[in-house]
């Protein structure tokens, strides 16, 4: 037992003011990144697999079928169904319809993410 | 001659003697960490659109044994945890993500712990050990699948946040609010 140390953490605050610096600082960071990427307008859909890339207009109406799992994109949403995998996490997340917003599926590789319009740009050059 | 033999085997047995109250808060906070995350494995997900995002109850564990045994044993603890969590729910493939994201989190944990303590509360230091967490995981999330996840950091950082905040009051409130006594000295 390291009772020096013990005594040290009775004797702590649950809060301090450098608590509150560390914490306004990741939020403002977490709030900067999530505006970048939330502004641009959604517009293409790209689906990344360990043998398959390819990019989709998200305001077509498709069905992809991979090897592990079914993309669905309609109606300026994407949702998957399908996936032969235990955890089914890929399938929970439901549908999603905005730029930067992605449905991963680690057991069989496949990444499905909106991108926007300046992510494009980047994505194709 | 006879005495000094003695002696000499004395020493030797309590050098390696075991301490057994460390061995035994260790299993004891290992078996409660591995409780905490299968009772957590049966309820809803807390976010209905990201069924990844839990509080982590089980991570209460490494930082109360960081606390009160000291780092090497809090490894130990962390490590266990991962292993026998493996092992439990089946999930050994989330070895890879959850035992360099536990060992940074919990060094980074100590590093603060060590220097900072005071300044900055247990709480603060498990929000940033859950950030790095996070961080270690989503690196080894693109390593495997060569894929650039990194749009998820800050949806993810949010989560954890608030998961490190949680686990950390927790781990605090356990420290502060047992009596001297339970540790073993009145």
């Amino acid at each position: 037992m390291n009772f020096d140390s013990i005594k040290k953490v009775k004797r702590s605050k649950p809060f301090t003011v450098v608590d509150g610096i560390v914490i306004a600082v990741v939020v403002a960071a977490i709030a900067i990144c999530l505006a970048l990427v939330y502004t641009k307008k959604a517009s293409v859909v790209r689906i990344t697999a360990p043998d398959f890339e390819r990019e989709y207009d998200l305001s077509s109406s498709t069905v992809i079928e991979l090897e592990h799992l079914t993309v669905h994109i309609e109606g300026g949403a994407v949702w998957v169904t399908d996936a032969d995998c235990p955890d089914k996490t890929c399938v929970a997340v439901g549908k999603i319809d905005r730029a930067g917003q992605s449905i991963v599926c680690l057991p069989s590789g496949v990444v499905v993410t909106i991108l926007g319009e300046g992510d494009l740009q980047a994505g194709i050059g | 001659m006879d005495k000094m033999l003695d002696c000499a085997v004395t020493v030797e047995n309590s050098e390696r003697r075991i301490d057994t109250r460390r061995l035994a808060v260790i299993a004891l906070l290992t078996a409660v960490s591995l409780v905490a995350s299968f009772i957590e494995s049966l309820l809803p997900p807390l976010i209905p659109i990201a069924p990844g995002a839990k509080l982590g109850l089980g991570n209460i564990a490494p930082l109360v044994a960081l606390i009160i045994l000291g780092v090497g044993d809090a490894f130990i603890v962390t490590i266990l945890k991962c292993l026998l969590g493996a092992f439990i729910t089946g999930g050994v493939s989330g070895l890879m993500y959850s035992v360099p994201a536990s060992i940074a989190a919990l060094a980074v944990e100590a590093l603060l712990y060590k220097l900072v303590l005071g300044k900055m509360s247990v709480t603060a230091i498990s929000l940033i050990g859950a950030i790095v967490f996070n961080v270690v995981q989503l690196f080894v999330a693109c390593m495997v699948t060569g894929v650039d996840l990194w749009l998820l950091l800050p949806l993810l950082s949010a989560a954890g946040i608030i998961a490190g905040t949680f686990t950390g009051l927790l781990a605090y409130t356990i420290v502060k609010k047992l009596p001297m006594s339970v540790f073993g000295r009145r």
